[in-house]
């Protein structure tokens, strides 16, 4: 599950890690109000599931009110790679002395958790990579012990920053680890993690992907789940799957098989619940949810019932 | 000969009193697994068609000698089953929950080489493994596959394990073990381990391994067997016309920043020596002419 820029922020700020306080609207108006109460310079920012925003126009710099109105327009609706631009996150601007890179997410082979950190940050690091590989610190962080403290101040020295940052860098790194793992992270990543000319360090950017998997252990994912972009075959799909799956965690090809002659009437069959509808214990729960009783079901109007269910219901058999 | 498992596995279920389990732990039965024990701390003491429930596995090992777990635990108490089965002395553990949180995962991978080296864990989300004719543990429907040799299986998909038996059964191909490793992103058991495996157990000539999109585990395994096996292997890769970024029906079957491909994979497998089917039915009829081609039939 990918989350917006906007919403990474807020999932880093609720772990203690020092972001920018903004606003996330949908309207130029509420833009400019937004832009008015975080106070000049500001960056308007489109928040779009896809990287290189500020290369298609879509990161701008404001330092008065026409200035946010006019960046508002023109990035709210903005096409960036196949995505609409629904929503601008406003933010003050922050003063910017260096940009370093971070990111921890799991490296398969060595089935440990991969830290990178470089001194070349605001770049993609897929190019950081390939053109000056030494310019990424990697560290492996197994599971079992988390990262110490001492692996954690060894792998700031490698990459080469600026030492008096260094309190504030081991203090921003535990915690981005902190969130990766008890946030059920697939992959954190700050780029670029800043020093403001203040001396302080900062995330002025959140690449979060968080493990669709470990939603039952997390209240309020539901609102990253309603910003996740599915075409319409995944939509589908997206529907049925809680419904199948639910939290008791089997997968489908358990659910969906039903034992020859099992007295249950599961969906696809016979008296059983449609594609993509709930099953009847948790519609009930829903219904309760809702304030609706059972019997505040509508019936079925005269001349609607289809021809297979009269039949099932009248002639059983 | 088989791996991993043979007919003097003793299994206990973790989860048989649940609906899965008690499913999948009766069929095994009657296939003739040794299904020796369940586990409900709130039903020790009780029976599931004769098979006794213990408190704990540690109970279980202890009162029948299980030395192998089934979980069918659903994916919250995946974690706290496997480090139960682990302390409670079996050798050999098979997951087949799916939707395990990739973190804990990780988290118990690393904790069972450290404390546990001598225990071997296969999954979350396998379908499991069958030594044919001796052995079925999980979900495998025991009569898609045909008993004896020569040939082993490994695949991360459970269908396609599926898949794989049938299309050898119907060409009259027996199979010594087939392993389902499971398509998360930290399964207990890879590739490497069951070509290692499969190398060195006799009566395994030939070694058929179904892979998939996501990971590099596919090409770790195409360096191993340049290197190591000495048997042929012929392979298949799910997931051709796989988008970028999604997840295919695994959580590990994803192709990120263009790694992962099926194409990348097949070509690794290529190089090293491995003949590689366009689909699950080329693999198994590339399979059955390695298996001809020898006379092993």
């Amino acid at each position: 599950m990918d989350l917006l820029e906007y919403q990474g922020k807020q999932f880093f700020a609720s772990f203690g890690i020092p972001t920018s306080d903004g606003q996330a609207v949908s309207d130029v108006d509420a833009a400019v109000a937004a832009a008015d109460a975080v106070g000049y310079p500001v960056v308007v920012k489109a928040q779009v599931h896809v990287g290189g925003r500020g290369k298609a126009g879509g990161v701008k710099l404001a330092n008065n009110a026409d200035e946010a109105r006019t960046h508002a327009t023109d990035i709210l609706g903005l096409d960036i790679k196949g995505h609409i631009v629904r929503t601008v996150w406003i933010e003050h601007a922050s003063d910017i002395a260096t940009e370093y890179y971070v990111s921890f997410t799991l490296d398969r082979s060595a089935k440990k958790h991969l830290g990178m950190l470089s001194a070349e940050g605001g770049v993609e690091i897929e190019t950081v990579a390939v053109e000056n590989p030494d310019a990424i610190a990697k560290i492996w962080v197994d599971p079992v012990d988390g990262l110490t403290d001492e692996q954690c101040r060894a792998w700031v020295a490698a990459a080469n920053l600026d030492p008096d940052a260094t309190e504030g860098l081991v203090d921003l790194l535990t915690k981005l680890y902190t969130a990766y793992s008890d946030g059920d992270a697939d992959l954190a990543e700050v780029n670029p993690l800043i020093i403001t000319t203040d001396g302080r360090v900062h995330a002025l950017d959140a690449k979060v992907t968080l493990d669709a998997n470990a939603q039952y252990r997390h209240d309020g994912w539901e609102v990253y789940d309603a910003t996740q972009v599915r075409d319409e075959r995944e939509e589908a799909a997206h529907a049925k799957g809680p419904a199948v799956r639910g939290s008791r965690g089997f997968g489908r090809h358990h659910r969906q098989r039903r034992r020859p002659g099992h007295e249950h009437a599961g969906r696809g069959q016979p008296g059983g619940r449609l594609g993509g509808q709930l099953p009847r214990h948790r519609r009930r729960r829903q219904r309760r949810r809702d304030g609706r009783g059972a019997r505040d079901h509508q019936p079925r109007p005269p001349g609607q019932v289809h021809l297979h269910q009269h039949l099932r219901w009248h002639h059983p058999g | 000969m088989s791996i991993f498992v043979d007919e003097n596995t003793k299994v206990v279920y973790q989860g048989l009193t649940g609906s899965q389990g008690r499913f999948y732990g009766l069929r095994n039965r009657d296939y003739g697994t040794q299904v020796v024990a369940g586990t409900n701390p709130k039903k020790a003491g009780t029976d599931v068609e004769g098979i006794p429930i213990f408190a704990s596995v540690g109970d279980a090992v202890d009162a029948t000698g299980a030395n192998a777990s089934c979980i069918f635990i659903p994916a919250p108490g995946v974690r706290a089953a496997v480090m139960e089965a682990a302390e409670g002395g079996v050798e050999f553990i098979v997951c087949i929950t799916e939707g395990v949180p990739a973190h804990d995962e990780a988290w118990f991978y690393n904790k069972l080489k450290r404390d546990f080296p001598g225990v071997q864990l296969l999954g979350p989300n396998c379908p499991g493994i069958i030594s044919p004719g001796k052995c079925n543990i999980g979900i495998t429907a025991g009569e898609i596959a045909k008993e004896g040799g020569p040939v082993g299986i490994v695949s991360r998909s459970g269908t396609l394990t599926y898949q794989a038996l049938y299309e050898l059964k119907t060409q009259g191909v027996g199979v010594t073990t087939c392993v389902g490793i499971g398509g998360d992103p930290v399964p207990g058991t890879s590739f490497i381990d069951c070509l290692e495996a499969f190398e060195a157990d006799p009566e395994t000539k030939a070694v058929m391994m179904f892979g998939e999109i996501g990971g590099s585990a596919e090409e770790e395994a195409a360096a191993f067997i340049a290197s190591s096996m000495t048997k042929p292997v012929v392979s298949y890769i799910a997931g051709m016309t796989a988008p970028p970024g999604r997840k295919m029906g695994h959580a590990g079957a994803i192709v990120s920043g263009g790694k992962g491909t099926a194409a990348a994979k097949m070509e690794a497998l290529t190089e090293a020596g491995v003949k590689v089917g366009n689909n699950p039915t080329e693999a198994g009829e590339l399979m059955v002419g390695v298996v001809r081609e020898h006379g092993w039939i």
